[in-house]
Parts: structure tokens; sequence; C-alpha cells
């Protein structure tokens, strides 16, 4: 029945086909179940119950959300260029889903990286894995812009113009932060970069713990979370480019959104957590390795929601400064940490860069702190009680008597009669 | 009316956007938008995401309370106030009647006036709550609204065992109160104060100790005092910018001459230091309640007044310190039971008057933190 | 190509669904347009002058940076992951490379593309 799986491009083509699908599936099912999570989480954190009536603990509200997005009236607005927006969200939601195809969800079924299975946990390891994902999530500025660009709005097209130069801005950063990594790693492949790690003994974390700081922070602005969710803030440009989407092509952006906020997660915990991987606790189990990979992914996620949760968004000319004028030098001055330890050093020495990293980003917090105080965010106690008036300006300040014009005929008695407590004021 | 007036817009502004600056932008914030706080409507020029110019558009929420008052009796017309100010309705009732009080020269009793305290602070709270809370919504961070409505929520089951309704109080009377406290109210009073307090060290915590807060509301929409003062501004909105004047101390009526209060005073004049006055009058009314219940009087709740209550013909202007700056009633009778005229002076229709001014040349992010740190009420600016 | 096929693959998938949600909007859901529905959004206000489809030249300057840096992200890649093989001589190449990186970036600050005022 299965004789065609003996002719290997068949069965690769079968196998891919397979995995690409299981891959859609989960990578929806978890932008669905995010969304229900993001909310519960968020509400836990503010005091409030959040979606909980569809279903035990709210475990349908997704379905919910799903069918009545899917519902919902699709219309073209009058000045809408149709042929675009219609294709926009498409492009954002094929481009989020793409860049998750170099990603190792988990271990070789073999438990051993020489042996390869078409069936492994991953699409594709192709040889220039984090190329592509920088590539495909560079592309996922199209959609945005040509959603916002042709939706034919003027909040549309402001926060098109804002994402587009937000995420352009942070790109170079993380692409820079990600050089660190790939020195020690000496490969683009995601799957090599898991090894290395195992052959080395530590998590990219102890050696690059700068450009992971920079990488989370770009990676944050990149997906437009907050506090960098400036194309879609909603106090000054209503919904940003989404204003006029709605239904499953809002839904598709939002997916779009979700998928990125995964895909940055797993490019983390694969990059700077070791992947699947977890102190030799894998060696046996190989399935036990997509469970660690994606209790990482989970950490990340929360911490997205966490932030989204607590802080104010950042003003738009201070994210451009920040991404252009401290992220991009500090990417820089890591590249050069790394490559000192790494050419001059050897794998032995990673503590080196490590530490010298830790070191540049415990400077850069007080300095950033420091930098504050002296723009003015320092705050002075000020003696309140103190008349502080202008020497122009002078108040009268007096005693409050009130002047009675009274009338003979409607004067009201100004004693006041014993009442009884609780009585009503008018007399009945 | 809305038509003609959008066609004057729309006449003099393509004007504008069709001749030289080619790179402007006409945005137009509201009545229906997210930060404008009710129905206002701001017509910004942008260049780039700079504001050039903004002309804020009033009247979506006008309902003709001034003449709904005239047409009602005074004692009819309390309850007309609680739409005014619509986040501090025990404010506007105060005034109200405090004004007919004056006119008619009655001294309501201390027990009604130390009523009137601890519902007026708390009512400061609970719009002080509110405007936090939406402030930081502004700014785009969810978590405060949510805190300030919780506790929020309690000052208004409280005014319900007080009154009967959480939001339109009708509470106050001409000459005192409507009821006494009910049993119990005071102790669940000094509680809810206790937990507030906690809450409020959490508050200034999320929000004023945070770097992108500070950095987005530090110096930005600075208002120097005498601005502050030819503006005609008040209430947190005139004492953030250093000038130390509060009706409650320099003008003080009822029960505010017998209890000190320490007015909040900030020399910065920029959003935070708005933001940060009416946090701290939120303490500050804690401890103004707490004093309110040690003092609490006994005696009557109210004096006796005639059923049809004729004000003596003459005028009279009253203002108290409400939670949005000076809220003054000017009351003129002709000695029927009917008020000849009622003119309010509401502190958010003054206090908007500077926003086109404090707009001008700030980033359009920056428009938001300054309308938001404004803290108007659409409800009283279109009355 | 063998490496890259199953890329290929997912990538088609992934095209698929996305022309199948697109289709799926066709057809789902009520059709009952009307001027007022169609009207762009304008915060419940009749729109006062169409949008400019037009881009301040702001932008154009962040996108043109972003090649500039981007590129030389790229081409940067190959010595960091060959880094290992070429010590010392590769570090010193990559020196080179960021201190003229480094005149662009001061250069463009200098000239003042940083600021967004």
């Amino acid at each position: 029945m299965f004789d065609f799986m003996n002719n290997p491009t068949v069965a690769l083509i079968v196998a891919t086909v397979v995995k690409g699908a299981l891959l859609i599936v989960i990578l929806l099912t978890a932008f669905a179940y995010m969304t229900l999570i993001e909310r519960r989480v968020v509400a836990k954190i503010q005091g409030r119950l959040g979606p909980n009536r569809a279903g035990p603990m709210g475990l349908f509200q997704p379905v919910a959300d799903a069918l009545k997005m899917m519902f919902k009236e699709q219309m073209i607005p009058s000045q809408a260029r149709a042929g675009i927006y219609v294709l926009a969200p498409v492009i954002s939601v094929v481009v989020a889903l793409c860049a998750f195809a170099v990603v190792p969800i988990g271990n070789n079924w073999s438990a051993n990286s020489g042996v390869h299975s078409i069936w492994d946990p991953f699409i594709g390891d192709i040889n220039v894995g984090l190329l592509w994902i920088l590539s495909i999530s560079s592309l996922s500025v199209y959609g945005i812009v040509l959603g916002g660009w042709s939706s034919g709005n003027r909040y549309s097209l402001l926060g098109a113009l804002r994402s587009a130069a937000q995420m352009v801005s942070y790109e170079t950063s993380l692409g820079l932060a990600l050089s660190g990594v790939l020195m020690w790693a000496g490969s683009l492949s995601m799957v090599t970069i898991v090894h290395r790690q195992l052959d080395m003994g530590i998590w990219y974390i102890c050696a690059q713990p700068l450009g992971f700081v920079i990488y989370i922070i770009a990676a944050v602005a990149e997906v437009n979370r907050a506090p960098f969710d400036l194309p879609e803030a909603e106090q000054e440009l209503t919904a940003g480019y989404l204003t006029e989407y709605a239904g499953l092509r809002w839904s598709l952006f939002q997916m779009a959104e979700y998928i990125n906020m995964i895909t940055v997660s797993a490019v983390a915990s694969t990059l700077f957590f070791g992947g699947w991987s977890l102190f030799g606790l894998t060696d046996g189990i190989p399935i036990l390795s997509i469970v660690i990979f994606m209790i990482k992914v989970a950490f990340f996620l929360f911490l997205f929601i966490w932030l989204r949760a607590t802080l104010p968004r950042i003003r738009y000319d201070r994210l451009m400064r920040f991404g252009w004028q401290v992220l991009l030098p500090l990417a820089a001055l890591n590249i050069v940490i790394t490559a000192c330890t790494v050419a001059l050093g050897g794998d032995r020495f990673w503590w080196i860069s490590g530490v010298a990293g830790l070191l540049v980003v415990v400077v850069m917090l007080f300095a950033i702190r420091r930098q504050g105080i002296l723009e003015g965010t320092h705050f002075s106690e000020v003696e309140t009680g103190k008349p502080v008036l202008p020497h122009s300006v002078r108040l009268v300040t007096y005693e409050q008597e009130p002047e009675l014009e009274q009338d003979e005929d409607s004067a009201p008695s100004v004693s006041q009669p014993p009442l009884a407590r609780n009585s009503n004021t008018v007399q009945v | 009316m809305a038509t003609n007036q959008d066609t004057e817009f729309q006449a003099e502004f393509s004007g504008t956007s069709e001749g030289i600056k080619t790179q402007e932008m006409l945005l137009n914030m509201g009545p229906q938008h997210p930060s404008t706080h009710g129905v206002l409507r701001l017509i910004i020029t942008l260049e780039g995401e700079t504001i050039t110019s903004c002309t804020p558009v009033i009247g979506y929420l006008h309902r003709g309370i001034e003449k709904i008052l005239e047409n009602r009796t005074v004692m009819a017309g309390i309850r007309y106030m609680d739409n005014s100010d619509y986040l501090s309705p025990m404010l506007n009732e105060t005034a109200y009647a405090g004004a007919v009080e004056q006119e008619m020269g009655i001294e309501i009793p201390r027990r009604a006036q130390y009523i009137r305290l601890i519902t007026n602070e708390l009512q400061r709270i609970a719009s002080h709550l509110v405007g936090i809370g939406t402030y930081g919504m502004d700014l785009g961070t969810t978590t405060p609204i949510i805190w300030a409505f919780r506790d929020r929520e309690g000052i208004l089951s409280m005014f319900e065992a007080l009154s009967g309704s959480r939001f339109n109080v009708n509470y106050m009377r001409v000459g005192g109160v409507l009821h006494d406290l009910p049993k119990g109210w005071l102790d669940e009073c000094s509680t809810f104060l206790d937990k507030l307090e906690k809450n409020m060290v959490e508050m200034d915590g999320l929000l004023s100790g945070n770097e992108i807060f500070m950095s987005r509301t530090q110096g930005v929409g600075y208002i120097d005092p005498q601005q502050a003062l030819a503006y005609g501004l008040t209430g947190p909105m005139l004492r953030a910018s250093g000038i130390n004047w509060d009706l409650r101390v320099n003008r003080p009526y009822m029960a505010y001459r017998e209890v000190a209060v320490n007015p909040i005073v900030r020399q910065e004049g920029d959003c935070f230091a708005r933001y940060y006055v009416r946090l701290q009058e939120i303490t500050e009314s804690i401890r103004l309640v707490r004093e309110g219940i040690d003092k609490l009087p006994g005696g009557p709740i109210s004096v006796r007044t005639p059923i049809a209550l004729r004000p003596p013909r003459g005028e009279t202007y009253f203002a108290i310190e409400s939670s949005k700056g000076e809220l003054g009633v000017y009351f003129i009778s002709d000695g029927s039971e009917y008020p000849w005229r009622a003119k309010l002076r509401g502190p958010s229709f003054v206090n908007l008057q500077i926003v086109p001014e404090l707009l001008r040349g700030h980033k359009m992010s920056d428009a938001i933190a300054i309308l938001g740190s404004t803290d108007i009420v659409l409800g009283e600016v279109d009355r | 190509m063998e490496t890259a096929l199953p890329v290929f693959i997912y990538v088609t998938l992934a095209i698929l669904f996305g022309l199948l949600v697109m289709a799926v909007t066709g057809f789902l859901g009520p059709k009952k347009p009307s001027p007022e529905k169609l009207a762009p959004y304008e915060c419940g206000i009749q729109e006062i002058a169409a949008p400019k489809r037009r881009f301040p030249v702001k932008y154009l300057l962040t996108g043109m940076l972003f090649i500039a840096f981007d590129i030389e992200i790229v081409s940067f890649y190959p010595l960091a992951i060959l880094l290992h093989q070429l010590k010392l001589f590769g570090l010193l190449e990559l020196l080179v490379f960021m201190a003229v990186l480094m005149v662009g970036y001061v250069y463009v600050w200098r000239k003042g593309a940083f600021t967004w005022e």
C-alpha cells in the first residue's frame, strides 16, 4: 500500500506535506489558544476573570471567536485599492507561517544528530536557516504597509508608515545581535546551532547575554507588541493599519502577529536557550524534547503578555532613537566582544564574552537610568502647601460670609428647629 | 448643524493642505475616538508626526442642562446636576445646593456639612481614579484603568448604600442631605479607605516609577504659571503649575472651614505633575475622609425648608473645589420656585481652552498624553 | 536541493492556506454594502479631505538606512560563521569591517538622520 514511500523523493514530499500541514494546524491552534491565554493572564493580572463562559475555563472561546469572525460581513471600503486590500492580510499570514519552516521543534527521532529521518520534527534543515527567518520576517512588513496604504484611510496610512519605519529600524539591531550567536555556532542552520550548544555544554545565553537582551528587545519591536505596539496604537490612530479591516481579514492580521510572536519566541529559545535540549534529559526520549521546547516558547510568550499588561507605550521618536542610537551600537559592541573571544580564545573561553556582555548590560541599565535623570526625568519632591504665586498676581483670601439679602415675603427661617434624625428635608 | 460646520472646515482646510506644504496631513480625532474622553472632536493638522494646529469642536454632548435647570424647581434641578460632570455627581450637587443655600442664607447643620465633606472627598477620589486610570489607558497600558475601576467600584457601592443609586446619586438637598448615613456605613468606609491606601501605593509603583511613563509625561505639555492663570485654569491643572490655589483652602466652604486641607502643589507644570497632583490628592482625600469621620458630629442632617422652595430675589455665585477645578454656580432667582438662571462654571470647559495652545508643536503621541492629562469630562464641557 | 525542497513545499502549503482563507472570506458572511458602510472610518464624521497616498520623505531615509545596514549585515554573516577558522586574520578583518561600518554610522548620526523631532 505504501510502496510509493520507497522512492526517497516521493517519500520526502509526502512526509513534508504531512508535517507542513500539521505544523500549520499547530501554529493556528497555538494562535487561537494564545489569544485565550493572553486574555486570561492579563485578566488575572488586572484582577478580573477574563473569558470563562464558553466551555470549561473558557476553552471554547477561540472557537466561538473564529466562528464569529468567519461569518462577519466582509466589505471593501470605497476608497480602498481592492486587490491589494484583499491580498495584504494574506501576505501577512503566509509570511508569518513561512518563517517557522526552519525552526527545529524537537530532537531527531533517533536522538542522534548523525541519523536523520524524513519525519524529524522540523520542516527543512536548510543551511541558511537563520538567514531565512530574517529575510522572511523582513517581508512581513509588506503585509502591514500594503494593508495600511490600500485602505484609503489616514489612520491606516499613518499606522502603516510607523510600522514600516519601526520594523525596519529594529531589523538591523536584530540581525547584528544574532551574529554573535553565529560566531559561536559557526553555522546558520538552526539544527546545527542547537547541536553546537550541546557540544559546548552551555546555552548561548551564558556566552551572549548582551546579544540576548538586544535580541529580545528588538524582537518585541519587530512583532509590534507592547510597549512597542505603535502601529496599532489605539489611542492615537484608532487601530492603525487595522482600522478598515474586519472579520476574517482582520483576524488574519492578528494571526500573523501572534504567529510572529511564536516564531521569535522559538528563535530565542533555539539560539539562546538550547532549543529542545535540557541538560541531556532528552537523550533517551525524543518526544520529551518537543515538550521542553514548547515550555521554553511558552515562557517567552508569557513574557510578551506580561509586558503588555505592565508597560505603557513608548513614544514614537524615542522608539526610533532607541533602535538606532542605543541598540545598534550595542549590537556592534557585542559583535566586537564576541569576535575577540571567539577568534583569540575559542570555545573554552565563552565566559569572557559572557561576563563582558553582562557588564555592558548592567552599565547600560545604569546609563539609561542616569541619562533619564539628566534629561529631567528626576522628580524632585516639592514642599507642598506653600503659596507660590507670581508677583503680578495677588489673590484675596477671605473668610466666606454669605451676605443675606432677605426679602420679607420669601425668606425662610434661618434658625434651625430641632429635627428628628433621618427626617426628610421637605415637610410632608 | 454638524454638516454646516463640516463644510466650513472642509473649505478652510482644503485650502491650506493644497497650498505650500504638501506633506501636511489632516487628522480628525473624534467625536468617536478611543482617546478623546467622550465625544470631543479635535481637528489636527499634522506635518509628519508634528502637530501644526489643532481645533477642538465641542457640543456633541450638549443636553441643555442649564436650560433644564431653569425649568425645574430648585429641588428637582439637583438631580440634573448629576449629569453635568458625570464622574463627580456629588460635587455637582453640592455646588448647586450650596448656591441655593447661599442665596437663601441657610447655614446647614454641622452633621450635614461633614456628610457633604465625606461624600465630596470620596467622589473626588472616584473622579481622580478615573482620571488616572484613563490616563494610563491613553499612554497605552491597560492595567491601571482596571485597577482604578476596581477601587472606584467600592466608592460607588458606598454611594448606593447611601442614596440608593450608584451613579446619579441625587443625594444633596437644599439645607442638608437626603438621608443620614446608614448603620455600619462608616465602618465600611474606613475598611475601604485602608484597602484603597494600599492600592494607591501599588498604583504609584505601577505608573509613577515607570521609565516609559515618566519619559512620556515629564517635560511634556508644560504650562507656566502665568499662562495657567491667563487661561483661567483651576484645580489640579493649576496646582501642577505651581500655583497654590484651592478653594477648599482659599475660600473655605461648609466643613472645610473646620478641616484643614493641605493643597497639593507641584512646580513642574508638565503632564507628570498633573498626574501626580491627582494621585497625591487621592491620598489627601483619604486623610480628609478619615478626619471627617472622626469629627462627624451628631444632630440633624438637614434644616427644615418649605415644600415650595422660593429662593429670594437676587443673584449669587457659589463655587466649590471640584475634582477638576473650580465648579461654580451662578444662581439668579426672581423669587419664584424656578431659578431664573443657573449658570455653571464648569472647570473642564475652562481647562479645555488651553489644549490647542498646548498641542501645537508636539508629537501626535504627545497629543494624547496632553489631552489625557487635562482630565476633562465632556459632560461638563458641553453641559 | 534535497534540504531546500521541504521548505518550498511548506511555503506552497502556507500560500495555499492563505488563498483558501481568501476564498472563504469571499462567500462566507452577509453582503449588504451601503455607501455609509463603505465610507472610510473617520471617527463618526464625514471625511474632510481624501488622504494622500504619499509618504513623507523622512521614511524614505529610514528605508535607505535600513537597506545599507541590512546589506552590511548580510555580507557580515559569512565572516561571522567562519571566524572559528580564520582566527586572528578574521578578527582583524572583522574589526576593519566594523570600523568602516561605524564611520558610516557616525556620519549618518552627525547628519541628523536619527533625530525624529
